[in-house]
């Protein structure tokens, strides 16, 4: 069985000063992912480890981190198709530490709730049936409905890293969401959080977003029709 | 203190800063096209000024000095605003910004609008 180096960063705020990084080696099965071998590390070596993970399998969002150098999820993603050597582990870019690979997402999550990121709706429902949304109408929220907030995006956007209040790519991603579905009648109160100088304009279509995005969506993307869409609704 | 972003939230400046580059592109291609590529005959002193000494001329200049100006100017500023966090900060830059630009598009003036053969 292939074994391989990890070089992961520490960081135990009540402990110690400054951060290190700590190197393991460990056995890896064909199919590894770079969440097994964490788990192998914390289970059999050090117990000491700390980071997020929950399904194992791509869609709860938990254990995005920087894997040689680029935002991955852990559980996605293939060690051997890795190739530097040693492995380096890193907490999400832009984040605050809160022990070794968690980092502090309330900020994060503070923003989306900022795009309200709910259907916003004020003339009453039909009586006898659901709002209507035709396939067509539906369609229009491809790429955006699926993120998994897992962070993996705004932590690589350089507008982000240059002003934390910035929205970022995930809560924009959202604000499109429910912008763009024909059902919603809230774009105006969404247009101050958009409108803003945290806003819409921070983003310069740098495209990390995408690069970094575990899903394969395309947050500029809809960023850009949010800046259309705001532009079109004000003048 | 209030948000030194332009008044509303940006939009106005984002897409003024689109307009004006696509603008600029095509006065700068006309200025290359009639000065750099097809002058007819050499480019002496003579020509230059009795191209600038036609009102339409002059206009074209002003526009483009008063675009250019706007979109490096504002241009400087979308990057303070990525970088710098206190008011207090922003107004200066901008301050500046202004002056900067005011003093270079009075320059630009009276260089181009009493140009005579
Ligand atoms: S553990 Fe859920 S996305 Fe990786």
């Amino acid at each position: 069985m292939p074994t391989r180096r990890f070089k992961i960063f520490r960081y135990n705020p009540h402990t110690d000063e400054r951060p290190r990084y700590q190197e393991y080696e460990v056995q890896v099965p064909t199919g590894s992912t770079v969440l097994d071998a964490l788990n192998e590390i914390k289970w059999t070596q050090d117990g000491t480890l700390t980071y997020r993970r929950s399904c194992r399998h791509g869609i709860c969002g938990s254990c995005a981190m920087t894997i040689n150098g680029a935002n991955m999820l852990a559980c996605e993603a293939q060690v051997h198709t890795l190739k530097r050597d040693p492995i380096v582990v890193e907490p999400l870019r832009s984040f605050p530490v809160i022990k070794d690979l968690v980092v502090d997402m309330d900020g994060f999550f503070d923003k989306l709730l900022l795009v309200k990121p709910y259907l916003i709706v004020k003339t009453p429902p039909p009586t006898d049936k659901e709002r209507y949304q035709s396939p067509e109408d539906r369609k229009l929220l491809d790429g955006a409905y699926e993120c998994i907030l897992c962070g993996a995006c705004t932590s690589s956007c350089p507008s982000f890293w240059a002003d934390k209040e910035f929205l970022g790519p995930a809560a924009l991603l959202k604000a499109y969401r429910f912008i763009f579905d024909t059902r919603d009648e809230g774009v105006q109160e969404r247009l101050d959080v958009l409108d803003n100088k945290h806003g819409l304009w921070r983003c310069h279509t740098i495209f990390n977003c995408v690069e970094a995005c575990p899903k394969g969506l395309n947050p500029t993307w809809a960023i850009g029709e949010l800046k259309k869409k705001v532009i079109s609704e004000k003048f | 203190m209030r948000d030194y972003g332009f008044g509303s939230g940006g939009a106005f400046h984002w897409f003024l800063q689109r307009v004006s580059g696509v603008v600029l592109f095509i006065l700068l291609l006309v200025h290359f096209l009639t000065t750099h590529y097809f002058p007819v005959g050499d480019i002496t002193y003579q020509k230059v000024l009795a191209r600038l000494s036609q009102p339409g001329w002059k206009l074209f200049y002003m526009v483009f000095i008063a675009l250019g100006l706007y979109h490096g100017i504002n241009g400087i500023w979308i990057i303070a605003q990525d970088y710098v966090a206190r008011s207090s900060w922003r107004f200066i830059i901008l301050g500046l910004l202004m002056v900067a630009g005011l003093i270079l598009f009075m320059l630009g003036s009276i260089t181009v609008i009493p140009f005579k053969a």
